[in-house]
This record gives C-alpha cells, sequence and structure tokens, in this order.
C-alpha cells in the first residue's frame, strides 16, 4: 500500500479496488450497486419544496403583510362601507407576490443542478464478467472497468490502466479548456493534480483508454463541485438585512404604541371596541404600509436600467447589494482584456530584440504551428487561444497554415506535468521536432540557440542562457504572454521514438510574445473604483510577471506599489492557513497568479472573515461554489457557462469590468434613492400618528381615520417615492468610500428627521386647519360629532388634503441633503411630475369631489381655507432648507 | 493501546479497511486486529480473499494483521463485546451504512451500539472517497461546545497525525434563522471575535498534544442558521478528504425532535466521515 489511488502501480490497481481485468461480475455490481447507490447527482427528492414555500410563507415580511391584512378585514367588520376591505386583499396580494418570488429564487439552484447533470453521459461501455457492453451510466459502480474513447464524456472518476496517447478536457474541474495527455502510469502527485486519473463530467478529446471507476455520484470531485453549489444557501444581501431591521424596529414601535393606547382606553374606560380600532388605527399610522412594495418597484426599475448598462440583474437584492460591495474578484481573460490573444513579437532568444527578417519569422511561426493543433471552421481557426493567434499571425505573413499543420505527423498535446506542447512534422526528407512551451520548462532541454545575426545554431553556455532568461524575464514584466520555441531535425529512425528521446539536443528558436490587451474603459473603471474605495484583486492563471505588468496597467496595481507584496501565487495561497491570507489581504496584495478557479473560494471565506462585501467574477462550472458563496456573483453573459449563469445573481451581457463599476455606481445611487424615499414616507407617520394621540388625551373628534392613513401610505406616497427611486446618480456618488455596514437603512438621525423635525411640521400645520375648520363651522371643545356630520368630514377632509400638499415640499426637500432639490432635473423626472399631479388632484379631489370623497370620508370646505392649506408647501420645504443650510454650516 | 477493526467482509469495509491499517502503522505496537463475527457458520470465498488482501494491504506498511473469526453472541455487538477488552486502551474502527438505510447511516448499526455504550474509544467511518485509501490529506474537526468530548478525540487524531496534510479546526456558531438576519454586521463581528478565541484555545491546546506543526494547523469560525449544512459546506470549501466529528449526546428523543445532525452530515458530506467517541 503506497498511497492514494493515483500512487499505485496500474496494475496494481484490479486488487486495490476489489476488481479485475474482466471487470466485475453481476452480484457484484449488484451487491456495490445497492451499498453505494447510482452514479448519479440526484437532487433531494420528497416535498423540499414544500417546506421552502412554508418557509417563504412565514417569513417576517410576508406575516408583516398578512397581519395588516388582518387588520383591514377586522376594521371592515367594525365599520363596513368604508372599503378596507379592498385594501385588505391588497396587502395579502402583495404578500403573496413577495413569499413567490422568493419561493422561485430556491428553485434556481435546482436549475443549476440540472445544467451539472448535463456534463454527465447517459451511456457508459463497460467491461463485465470479461465482455465489453453498453450500460447506463448511473449503474456504475467503484471497481467497474469502462472504456473511454474520443468524445466521450468521463462518467464517474477512475484511474487508467491501459491505454495511449489519451486527451482530456477537465474544463469543468479546473476551468482551463486546454488539451491534457494522461496515461496509466503511477505518479506521485496529489488526486487532483495526476494525470492518471479521469473525472466525471470531463471530455476526452482524443485517444481512448481503459480506467478503473474509484469513485460514482457525490463522491466524484465534480460531484463534490455540485454538492457545494447546492448546498450553499444564498448571502443576505446588506439590503434585506437592513429592511428586515427596519421592518422590525417600526413593528415594535406601532405595536407598542398601540398596545399603549389599548391600556389607556381601557383604564379610562372607553368601549372594548374602540379601543381595539384606535389600537389598529395607531398600528396602520406607523407601519408604512407601502414601504415594501416600493422597495420592490424601485429595486425593479433599478434592475431595468443596470440592464441597459450591460448588468443583468437575476435577484432583486442583488441590485441594492453591488452599491455595498468592499471588493471586487476579478479574473483577467475577457473581464479585464479584451480575450483577443495576438502575435506582439517574436523575439531574439539572445538579444531579445524582434526578428526583422521576414523569411526567419515565417519559419519560426511555422514551427509553432508544428506544435500546435487547430482546426479550421467556416474560415475560422478552432482550438487553443494561443495556437489560434500564432496561425493568424502566419496567415497574415502570407502564409497557410493548413498546409503546415497538414504535414504534423505525430501530435504531442500540452502536458500539465512539463508545460509544453509538440508536434512532428514530414516535409519530404525531413522530418522536424518541435516543441513550444513555458521557456523554465525548455531551458533544461535546449543544446544550442540560433544566432540572431546569421540565424546559424550555436551551442549554449551559461552566459547564453541567463541572456535567454533575461529576455523572457523582460518579455515577462511588460505583460507578455512568453512562449518558448525550441526544435531539431530527426532522422527517421528516430520518428517512432518516445517524447523523452524526441526532447534532446534542442535548437532554441525564440521566444513568442503574445498579448491580450487591457479593455480600453478598464484603467478608468479602476480609477473609479479606488474613488469609490472599492478594492479590486485579479484572480488569474497567468504568470505572476505577466500578471503584475497586467493589473499595473488596468490600474489595479498602483505604480508605487511593491509586486512582492502585491502578489500571492497558487502554490503559495494552497499552503496558507486562512490567517495568513487575511494578514496578506490586509497587506494589500491585490493579484493572486498561478491560481485555479478553486481557490476564489479560500479568497472569498477569507475577505467575508475581513467582514467584506465580496463580489467575485466567474465563467466556468467549478466557479459555480465562489459565484453563489460571495456577496454577489457575475457570471459572464458571453463567456461563460449555464452553471455560472445559474448559480450567479448578475450577469454581465458585455463580459467587462467597467460594466462592474457601471452596476456599482447604479447600485448606490439606488441605496441612496431608497434612504431618500424611506424618509419621504416616514414623514407622513407623523400627522398620521399625533390626531390619534389628541384624540385619546383630550376630548377632541379624531383628526385623520384609519382609511384615510391608508389612502397616504398605500397611495398618494408611491408615486413620488417611486420618483425618488429613479433619481439619477448624483457626482459624488462614487467619490465616496463604500457605506460602513454598521449604518443601517432606518439611523436615529433619520428617524428624528421624519418623525420630530419634518413629522411634527405637517402634523402642526394640518391640525391647525382640522381645527380652524371646526371651529369656524361652530364646533365646541369637548363637542362629540359623528363620523358622517358634514362639519367632521370637512374638518378631516382639509387636515388629510394639508398632508398631501406639505408632501409636495417635502418630495423636493428628499432629491437632495444640502441643496434646495429644486432644480431642472426635477423636472425631467416624469414620475415626480406624476407624484405632484397625483397629489395635487387628490388633495381637491376628497374635498370638492363626491366619489372621492365618500370614499375617502371628505367634504367641501371655503375655497380660501384650501388656498391656505397651499401654503404647507412652501412652509415645510423653507424650513426643511433652512436646517438644511445650517447642517451644512456645522458639516 | 490495541487496534481493531469491526469487518463484515463488504466494499465499504474494505474501504474502512484502509483507515485501519494507516492508524495501525501509526501506532508503535504496529498491530491491527481484524475482527469478523461469524454470521455464517462457513466464510465465504471472497470474505477470505478480502480478509487476506488487508492482510497484504497491511504488510505492505509493516502492520501486522490478525484475523480473528468469532463467534456471535445475541448478535453482532454482542459478539464484538465478548471479544474486545474493553477500556480506553483499545481503539474499535468500524463502519457507518455506506448507503442510507430506512433509519439513516448509523442509526440502528452494530456501530451506534459501539459509540453509545462508551465501551471503548469508537471510531465510525462512513468512507465516500475510497480513491484516498485512508489517505484523506486535509481533516476537518467541527468543535462543538465541548473542548472535553474533543479532547478524548485527540487520543484517536493523533494517531492520524503523521497522514494529515492539514488539520482545519473549525467552530460553528449556530444563530436561528430569523433573528441572524437581523443581527447588526457588529454584533456578527463581536460573536465571531469570541468564537475564533474559542478555537484558538482549543488549537494551542491540540498543537500541544500532537505531534503537528502549526503551519498545519488553521482554525476557521463561520456564523450560520444551520449547523450541519455549514459544515459540509466548509468542508467541501476546505477541500476535506475527513471530516472527523464527535458522537452525539442527545437522547434518542432529543434527536427524534431535532433531527440528527450526523445522520445528515453522514448523508450529504461529500468527503469520508469519522464519527468518534472516547471513554476516559
Amino acid at each position: 500500500m503506497t498511497g492514494q489511488i493515483q500512487n499505485i502501480h496500474p496494475e496494481d490497481v484490479y486488487d486495490y479496488l476489489h476488481s479485475s481485468p474482466g471487470g466485475l461480475d453481476d452480484r457484484e455490481v449488484a451487491a456495490r450497486l445497492n451499498e453505494v447507490g447510482p452514479n448519479n447527482l440526484e437532487a433531494p427528492k420528497g416535498l423540499w419544496w414544500l417546506s421552502s414555500l412554508v418557509r417563504q410563507l412565514t417569513n417576517f415580511f410576508t406575516v408583516l403583510l398578512d397581519i395588516s391584512a388582518a387588520i383591514c378585514f377586522v376594521a371592515d367588520f367594525i365599520q363596513p362601507g368604508e372599503q378596507m376591505n379592498i385594501l385588505g386583499w391588497a396587502l395579502l396580494g402583495v404578500s403573496m407576490l413577495n413569499a413567490l418570488f422568493s419561493f422561485a429564487q430556491e428553485f434556481r439552484a435546482e436549475r443549476a443542478m440540472e445544467e451539472l447533470r448535463k456534463f454527465l453521459p447517459q451511456k457508459v461501455v463497460v467491461r463485465r464478467m470479461g465482455e465489453d457492453g453498453e450500460v447506463a451510466s448511473d449503474r456504475l459502480v467503484p471497481g467497474d472497468v469502462i472504456l473511454i474513447r474520443e468524445g466521450d464524456k468521463v462518467p464517474a472518476d477512475a484511474r487508467l490502466v491501459e491505454g495511449r496517447d489519451l486527451v482530456v478536457n477537465n474544463a469543468p474541474l479546473t476551468g482551463e479548456s486546454i488539451p491534457l495527455q494522461v496515461d496509466s502510469a503511477a505518479t506521485d502527485k496529489a488526486l487532483m493534480e495526476s494525470n492518471n486519473l479521469v473525472f466525471a463530467g470531463c471530455t476526452v478529446q482524443r485517444g481512448s483508454a481503459r480506467a478503473v471507476v474509484f469513485a460514482t455520484g457525490f463522491r466524484t470531485q465534480f460531484g463534490r463541485i455540485a454538492k457545494l453549489s447546492h448546498e450553499i444557501p444564498r448571502v443576505a444581501s446588506p439590503l434585506e438585512r437592513e429592511t428586515s431591521h427596519m421592518v422590525r424596529v417600526l413593528t415594535v414601535i406601532a405595536v407598542s404604541m398601540g398596545l399603549v393606547f389599548f391600556t389607556y382606553g381601557v383604564v379610562t374606560e372607553r368601549s372594548l371596541w374602540v379601543n381595539l380600532v384606535f389600537m389598529m388605527g395607531i398600528i396602520v399610522a406607523n407601519v408604512p404600509e407601502g414601504l415594501l412594495p416600493t422597495f420592490t418597484l424601485s429595486l425593479a426599475m433599478g434592475s431595468l436600467r443596470m440592464a441597459r448598462r450591460n448588468v443583468l440583474v437575476k435577484g432583486l437584492n442583488a441590485v441594492e447589494a453591488l452599491g455595498a460591495v468592499h471588493v471586487i474578484c476579478t479574473d483577467k481573460t475577457g473581464t479585464l482584456t479584451l480575450n483577443r490573444l495576438s502575435v506582439t513579437r517574436l523575439a531574439d532568444p539572445l538579444s531579445g530584440e524582434d526578428i526583422d527578417s521576414r523569411n526567419r519569422c515565417r519559419d519560426v511561426f511555422a514551427l509553432a504551428l508544428t506544435a500546435a493543433d487547430i482546426g479550421v471552421s467556416d474560415e475560422e481557426f478552432t482550438g487553443d487561444p494561443l495556437d489560434i493567434a500564432v496561425a493568424e499571425r502566419y496567415r497574415a505573413d502570407g502564409g497557410d497554415p493548413v498546409a503546415i499543420t497538414s504535414l504534423i505527423s505525430r501530435r504531442f498535446a500540452f502536458d500539465t506535468e512539463r508545460r509544453r506542447a509538440g508536434g512532428l512534422s514530414k516535409d519530404k526528407a525531413i522530418t522536424r521536432f518541435v516543441v513550444k512551451g513555458a521557456w523554465e520548462s525548455l531551458r533544461p532541454l535546449v543544446a544550442s540557440v540560433r544566432d540572431g545575426d546569421n540565424a546559424a545554431a550555436v551551442a549554449v553556455d551559461p552566459e547564453k542562457l541567463e541572456a535567454a532568461d533575461n529576455v523572457v524575464h523582460r518579455m515577462a514584466s511588460a505583460g507578455e504572454r512568453v512562449i518558448a520555441l525550441a526544435s531539431r531535425t530527426v532522422d527517421v529512425a528516430e520518428e517512432d521514438a518516445d517524447i523523452d528521446d524526441l526532447e534532446r539536443n534542442l535548437i532554441l528558436e525564440g521566444f513568442i510574445g503574445l498579448e491580450d490587451p487591457i479593455r480600453p474603459e478598464v484603467p478608468d473603471a479602476a480609477r473609479q473604483c479606488r474613488e469609490a474605495g472599492i478594492g479590486m484583486i485579479m484572480i488569474t492563471g497567468d504568470h505572476p510577471e505577466t500578471a503584475e505588468a497586467i493589473a499595473r496597467r488596468a490600474g489595479i496595481l498602483t505604480q508605487g506599489a511593491s509586486a512582492a507584496q502585491a502578489t500571492v501565487t497558487g502554490s503559495e495561497l494552497a499552503n496558507m492557513r486562512e490567517r495568513d491570507l487575511i494578514a496578506r489581504l490586509e497587506k494589500g496584495t491585490t493579484v493572486f497568479a498561478r491560481t485555479n478557479p478553486e481557490q476564489k473560494m479560500k479568497i472569498v471565506a477569507a475577505l467575508h472573515q475581513m467582514e467584506r462585501v465580496v463580489a467575485v467574477t466567474g465563467d466556468g462550472v467549478n466557479d459555480a461554489p465562489a459565484l453563489k458563496a460571495a456577496d454577489v456573483g457575475i457570471a459572464m453573459g458571453r463567456g461563460g457557462t449555464d452553471v455560472a449563469r445559474e448559480a450567479a445573481q448578475v450577469i454581465l451581457l458585455d463580459d467587462n469590468f467597467a460594466s462592474i463599476v457601471a452596476g456599482i455606481e447604479e447600485g448606490r445611487t439606488i441605496f441612496a434613492n431608497i434612504r431618500k424615499f424611506t424618509n419621504y414616507v416616514l414623514v407622513s407617520n407623523g400627522p398620521e400618528i399625533l390626531p390619534y394621540l389628541i384624540y385619546m388625551l383630550f376630548p377632541v373628534p379624531l383628526a385623520l381615520t384609519v382609511i384615510q392613513i391608508l389612502a397616504i401610505d398605500l397611495g398618494t406616497d408611491i408615486i413620488p417615492s417611486m420618483a425618488l427611486g429613479q433619481e439619477k446618480p448624483t457626482p459624488g456618488t462614487m467619490q465616496e468610500p463604500p457605506r460602513d455596514r454598521r449604518q443601517g437603512l432606518l439611523s436615529f438621525p433619520l428617524i428624528a428627521h421624519s418623525y420630530f423635525f419634518l413629522g411634527l411640521i405637517e402634523a402642526a400645520f394640518s391640525l391647525s386647519l382640522f381645527f380652524w375648520v371646526l371651529f369656524s363651522g361652530g364646533w365646541e371643545w369637548g363637542q362629540e360629532l359623528a363620523s358622517t356630520d358634514p362639519l367632521y368630514l370637512s374638518a378631516t377632509g382639509i387636515a388629510l388634503s394639508s398632508i398631501l400638499l406639505m408632501q409636495i415640499g417635502n418630495l423636493f426637500g428628499r432629491r437632495s441633503r444640502y441643496e434646495s432639490g429644486i432644480d431642472m432635473e426635477a423636472f425631467r423626472n416624469p414620475l415626480i411630475i406624476s407624484g405632484i399631479g397625483f397629489e395635487i388632484i387628490f388633495s381637491w379631489a376628497i374635498l370638492y369631489f363626491p366619489p372621492v370623497s365618500k370614499i375617502i370620508g371628505g367634504g367641501p370646505v371655503d375655497a380660501h381655507v384650501y388656498a391656505i392649506a397651499w401654503v404647507g408647501v412652501p412652509l415645510i420645504f423653507g424650513l426643511d432648507y433652512l436646517r438644511k443650510r445650517i447642517a451644512l454650516r456645522v458639516a | 493501546m490495541s487496534i481493531y477493526l469491526a469487518y463484515d467482509g463488504s466494499i465499504n469495509a474494505n474501504w474502512i479497511a484502509r483507515y485501519a491499517v494507516r492508524i495501525a502503522a501509526n501506532h508503535p505496537e504496529k498491530q491491527l486486529h481484524v475482527v469478523y463475527i461469524e454470521v455464517a457458520e462457513t466464510p465465504t470465498p471472497e470474505l477470505s480473499a478480502s480478509m487476506k488482501r488487508i492482510e497484504i494491504e497491511a504488510e505492505a506498511v509493516g502492520v501486522e494483521a490478525k484475523l480473528e473469526l468469532r463467534p456471535m453472541r445475541h448478535g453482532v455487538f454482542g459478539g464484538l463485546v465478548e471479544h474486545i477488552p474493553a477500556g480506553p486502551q483499545s481503539i474499535v474502527i468500524c463502519g457507518a451504512r455506506v448507503k442510507k438505510g430506512r433509519r439513516g447511516f448509523l442509526t440502528g448499526t452494530v456501530s451506534e451500539q459501539l459509540l453509545s455504550q462508551r465501551r471503548y474509544n469508537v471510531m465510525a467511518l462512513r468512507v465516500v472517497q475510497p480513491g484516498l485509501m485512508g489517505l484523506p490529506g486535509n481533516v476537518l474537526a467541527p468543535v462543538s461546545g465541548d473542548p472535553e468530548g474533543f479532547k478524548v478525540g485527540l487520543s484517536m487524531l493523533e494517531l492520524m497525525a503523521p497522514d494529515i496534510q492539514r488539520l482545519h479546526l473549525l467552530n460553528i456558531v449556530e444563530s436561528r434563522r430569523s433573528p441572524f438576519r437581523l443581527k447588526s454586521p457588529g454584533h456578527t463581528k463581536q460573536q465571531r471575535a469570541r468564537a475564533m478565541t474559542y478555537i484558538r484555545g482549543i488549537e494551542a491546546e491540540l498543537l500541544d498534544q500532537l505531534a503537528i506543526a502549526p503551519e498545519y494547523v488553521d482554525s476557521h469560525v463561520a456564523i450560520a442558521d444551520n449547523w450541519a449544512r455549514e459544515a459540509i459546506i466548509q468542508a467541501s470549501r476546505l477541500h476535506a478528504g475527513l471530516m472527523f466529528i464527535e458522537a452525539p449526546k442527545e437522547s434518542l428523543t432529543r434527536r427524534f425532535f431535532f433531527s440528527d445532525e450526523v445522520e445528515r452530515l453522514l448523508g450529504n458530506t461529500p468527503c469520508d466521515v469519522a464519527v468518534y467517541r472516547g471513554v476516559v
């Protein structure tokens, strides 16, 4: 017993997995199937969806809305004819919509699992009882001997026991779509790094092999990703947490006040029914019923605006979550760069200067194509992006890449362990072996080097190797991807030799520099991030020097920053404990080079430990867990897989980093707007609550009925709130640091401003008009009035009317923290115009338009009284503006 | 100290045997008692071959595997109890069901009886990654609120230490769903800091006791509304090969009403799971 499955010799594999070259027999298969279960990624069965639905129907928001609806139904029962039951049904509808929306979110996780299942094959060729046959892949068990061939999807994790020239693509696991040569020889590498295993969900690109299954179903590496993608719960967004907190605070205030009133009523010997009605009235007055639907509407409209900026938001809460982001962990290729790899230069191996000779350039690129694996489809090259870039360059230089590749007699696919690929080309009498790859991997194989001046090969010595090292270092530091190219002629006798024999006495031909240009918008977007206090972390599989150079060009790494401090490699990361990683991140690490996508999870977890709100980009299957674990998972719309798109909350339609920054700006604006309309809505709570306090304490009529309160909260306040939700970003939006997570939506200054300043102004003014109308109509202190008394209807009508008009002044005031709020932009927002129009028409209709005044409970007043109600608009606006000027001076 | 493997001849038992062989290889006596309780009168050829295979694999790492076939005494559990001497000097390695039975993975098994009787140091394993062949590499040890229980488990962990690449200690602070959503970031930060202090204390104690270098031990804290689910997520995130958890102390009634988290872990964790309970 020598170690794990990849460490044992192929001939021992059968014994260790209790199998044999002839495969298992049916009895053994049945026993093992019974013992370990089928080889599939079955989702949990049963009534899981029911429990999810029940959970959504019993969450706090839903219950709160249901209670509000119940209050309406009770009120309707006590005071029929006031249409309270209609409001009750409306609230129930909103509650159901909220619950079903959340339920639909949970169903998405199951859709992601469905996408993952597509990676596994339906059928597989298995050797059982000495014969090969096709069976359903979910019937596979550990110990089964499978045959995998070109084009197959691998059904389970298996150890190779026979096979030659098998090339697989492990992109679902590694995220890198590069061919990987695997064989059956034992290796001392770790399980995931070994090249004698094939993994479920991956594909066979070339060759065939026999392998013994050692893990099935969720026990495979692919199954682990599936499990993780399925199990990780969605992170509650900052807005969800804050609205949850706000609603709870407001509910506690409302219920406490309601109970105090109820108790007071009992003590003062009022009737039980009256006490109940007033308790409900005070609760209704305190709870901003319209706020939650307005949140949803505002976020939905925000998501439309984001979509126009190429940011498609799948869950409404992600709209605002983007605005709260502290750190963006971004991929490089395609997000920061254009994903258009192109050859920038061909450098002389010793001097590093560009090779000018056109003929030599063509010769060297032709050699590079000999070690390439490309195809042609509709005039377009297909295959590895690097090979495509070389082929395009060769074609641009007037060559025919297909003519070169048609001469290839043997191919050696890219080997991750050797970090190089090779090919053998036979043209007439000359056979040439070419190898291309990382310079570090070719360096020990090079015996001579092509001299720049006369193109003759000269023997290498330590000085020449050092000169070549310097060339590579200079090219990588400039952000170029460097590919070394070496070749030699091969005798006929050597043509079938092993790769180890061929890779001898090579001549270093030159270095090909390639570049994937930075997107032009990225440096500016990075500058915006810095100004907005948002950290940027680049996670890439590139060489550290290349990664650093690109990070500098993109603006992620500032010019003065130390590269050693800022960069961590994948191997360093693998050995780091979480606390070490946190320490590096705190010291300013911004570049993770030579990493694999799975390591993203480790970075996200460390950032979460640092209490950061994290956005992560990803495109591959194995990015799915990190996308789900992040506060905002961002999938690539063009280059991403369906699995990544299903796991993410945000899809970037143009794969562009700059769009993320645009989304953040939009998200921040949305939060600022939510705060504005929360402030706006809470102001009307003051004049809604105060009449109840006065009514309970003094022998006066009630100035505002429950239906009138609901008319404000669920009626006239909605459009102005939505208008505030549509406000455009202010110039300072991206110049402030991310908001402090400790500062919630509902802060003490906001409550004080809403209730005790603007709320009191509205209450005082509306109550003044209420009593003015009463006294003018002959009412005397302590006199009781029937709810249908015309005098009472006029008085309560003008109270409501004046509140609605004052909300116009409040609306302008809320548009800006320190400015007046009256500018041309205000009149370009159609919802502001509509909101104001609605307030004006409604304030008139409740007094003078019988169909409305009958339902709401209002009556006409003298025209001069209504005219005085208009004074409330400049009054509240002016006093608030005065406060702003004082606040600005203090600030 | 003697190491016993309660062996039933199944493929699952063969996978578990690899852990037992590794543990025995890290013990100075390098002996493993493979105990098979004879449910049938004559052992089948497959059983003999499997036991022989264990012997060969044990020999490869310098362990002497003693194959012991013993009769039943009122069932398999009785046979084991009669044969294995009680006390902390015995470590019994046994298996959970590999596939969920009607009552779960552990409930109703001989392994559950062994764990609940507290006669020996018992480790019940569920192997889901047979390719690791008893070498899990990364081990995740979620630490419950009972440091004493974990200390007892240390004696077993000690025997696995040479094969561990990294030991991840995990303290999950469970928070009920609704209140969790209400908690402010400041409150969560405080909770996290307290939990980290606690787990670092355990880490220090563990480093004193185990032959394991500090850089191979990492401590983590997670605040979650579902303990079992968080443990599963962390196991995947940390690429754990084995999760090492203490057997629950709750009574059957409590497990009935509050569901058994160990069963949920055994059923959903995509890595091997070792459930332990020790005697002082």
